[in-house]
């Protein structure tokens, strides 16, 4: 279970850094390849794992190893598609020549 | 073949056949009549390449669709495309580039294709037309067009949607798609400013080079006339030595100042140019191995925020994105200079008459309205340059902050 200060407000590419490894990698992830891959001390992992669990864009699963793996939502993938139309729609207006 | 096309080869046969009976009627007696009129046929064939769009084919959706589905489709095979209203500029190799246009067909879209060139292309077409006489251009000018053509049937045609675009899927597949759109356009954009300041730097090197033998002789002369007494001048090496020393005192801090500038900048563009490919490889081929970015968002919201230095630096490369201005200031400054060696000449060398001191002076003022109209039009390609860099920085930190902004209250809203 997840324990730590609670994030008062999250950066917003540390979070795009989380839910895209998790996109990415498409099936439930150890915690500590999370925390690797997302480059972040285990205290913030913790902060922002409690965040994204609290608005359920993730979810924590037991596997049969007894390694708690954090797996991407619903909400989650939506909410980092989200992100990534609104970057995209900033290039899809006409650029100046 | 479509109307259109018929008509523009029909008008530029009867413009040519026009000019050569023109031609054939005042100089048929001589001989130079056969040059102007193959000269007449190679230009009009010239442009014709690159004005005629031939038709490729039907596809399902509406212009717009077709061809956002269509940039899409290309960027995923790392094409570098832009987006232009009702038509893609793709290109092909460093030298040639399509445009593809779609018109409206009923519920279909018509889809034309066209010949054209990268900036680097058009260059190099100038040149071969300029010191070529319009014949040497013309291999190189229909090597466009079947490239254009080959690339057309083989690579655009099978990608075409037949039976329906598909509607974009909430899902892997569509938050891919567009990371791969974002990454091509930043590629795109940081490749052109890279491609645009290193063609600057290699500018610069070829005026300095040029200027540095120019100065040398300068040097020369001026010392081997000024001289002509002195001791200096029993020892010729003294006379190489010196207009040498000079140019090179003058050249190095010029080199050094060259460089101390493109450099780093040449260097940046590429470094990003790098990235941006080397993610959006690994993109397409959907791999998911861990990388040294750490997210392809964090790495397209960094690259947005360079997006004002690219633009500025591809606009700096002004001849090729404005070519006919430019071409139209150097044929205005080699007429002007060459109506004032006309005026010289007639004042100076012809026996003296009113009536040639008039010719004279009309050929000078002649002379100075071009040079006046390079000014100004030099002046207000300059002004409208400034104008836009400084419109292009103001709107885009604005979209970048309207972005963040609807991107923090949606995370604050979960």
């Amino acid at each position: 279970m997840v324990d730590a200060l609670p994030l008062e407000r999250p950066d917003l590419y540390v979070l795009a850094r989380h839910l895209e490894r998790l996109w990415r990698e498409n099936e439930p992830m150890l915690k500590t390849r999370l925390q690797v891959a997302a480059n972040v001390n285990y205290d913030v992992f913790n902060r922002y794992l409690s965040w994204m669990l609290d608005r359920n864009l993730v979810a924590l699963e037991n596997s049969e190893d007894g390694h708690e793996r954090v797996v991407l939502t619903a909400k989650g993938r939506e909410a980092y598609l989200k992100l990534v139309q609104w970057i995209n729609e900033v290039i899809k207006e006409e650029l100046p020549k | 073949m479509r109307r259109n096309n018929l008509l523009k080869i029909v008008s530029a046969t009867l413009v040519n056949v026009a000019l050569i009976a023109l031609i054939v009627k005042y100089a048929g007696s001589n001989l130079n009549f056969l040059f102007y009129a193959v000269f007449f046929i190679f230009v009009t064939l010239w442009g014709l390449i690159f004005y005629i769009i031939p038709r490729l084919d039907t596809a399902t959706g509406t212009p717009k669709e077709v061809l956002q589905d269509l940039a899409h489709r290309l960027r995923s095979a790392r094409y570098r495309v832009t987006e232009e209203p009702g038509r893609l500029s793709i290109q092909i190799t460093p030298l040639v580039a399509v445009k593809v246009h779609a018109v409206a067909d009923g519920a279909n879209s018509e889809i034309l294709y066209q010949a054209d060139a990268t900036p680097e292309g058009w260059t190099l077409l100038v040149v071969l037309f300029l010191f070529g006489d319009g014949f040497a251009g013309f291999p190189m000018a229909l090597y466009h067009f079947i490239k254009a053509r080959r690339f057309a049937e083989d690579q655009l045609r099978p990608q075409l949607p037949k039976g329906g675009i598909p509607r974009a899927k909430v899902g892997a597949g569509d938050i891919r798609d567009r990371l791969i759109d974002s990454l091509s356009e930043g590629h795109r954009l940081a490749a052109e400013a890279y491609e645009a300041t290193q063609s600057r730097y290699e500018d610069r090197w070829l005026i300095l080079g040029c200027g540095a033998v120019f100065l040398w002789m300068i040097a020369l002369v001026t010392l081997s006339v000024g001289l002509q007494d002195s001791i200096l001048a029993r020892n010729p090496a003294y006379l190489l030595i010196i207009p040498s020393a000079i140019t090179i005192a003058i050249l190095v801090p010029s080199v050094w100042s060259t460089r101390k500038w493109f450099k780093p900048r040449i260097d940046d563009y590429r470094e990003w140019a790098d990235r941006l490919r080397k993610a959006l490889e690994k993109e397409t081929v959907h791999e998911t191995t861990e990388s040294p970015e750490s997210s392809a968002f964090e790495l397209i919201a960094q690259a947005y925020r360079q997006v004002p230095t690219w633009l500025e630096a591809r606009r700096k490369g002004s001849f090729s994105r404005e070519p006919g201005a430019w071409m139209l200031i150097f044929t205005c400054a080699i007429i002007a200079v060459l109506l004032v060696m006309f005026a010289i000449i007639l004042y100076s060398f012809l026996i003296w008459s009113f009536g040639l001191l008039i010719w004279s002076l009309v050929l000078l003022i002649g002379a100075a309205a071009l040079i006046g109209f390079c000014y100004l039009l030099y002046f207000r390609l300059r002004g409208r340059a400034n104008e836009e860099g400084s419109r292009t920085l103001k709107d885009w930190n604005y979209r970048l902050d309207v972005m963040h902004q609807k991107m923090v209250k949606y995370l604050e809203e979960l």
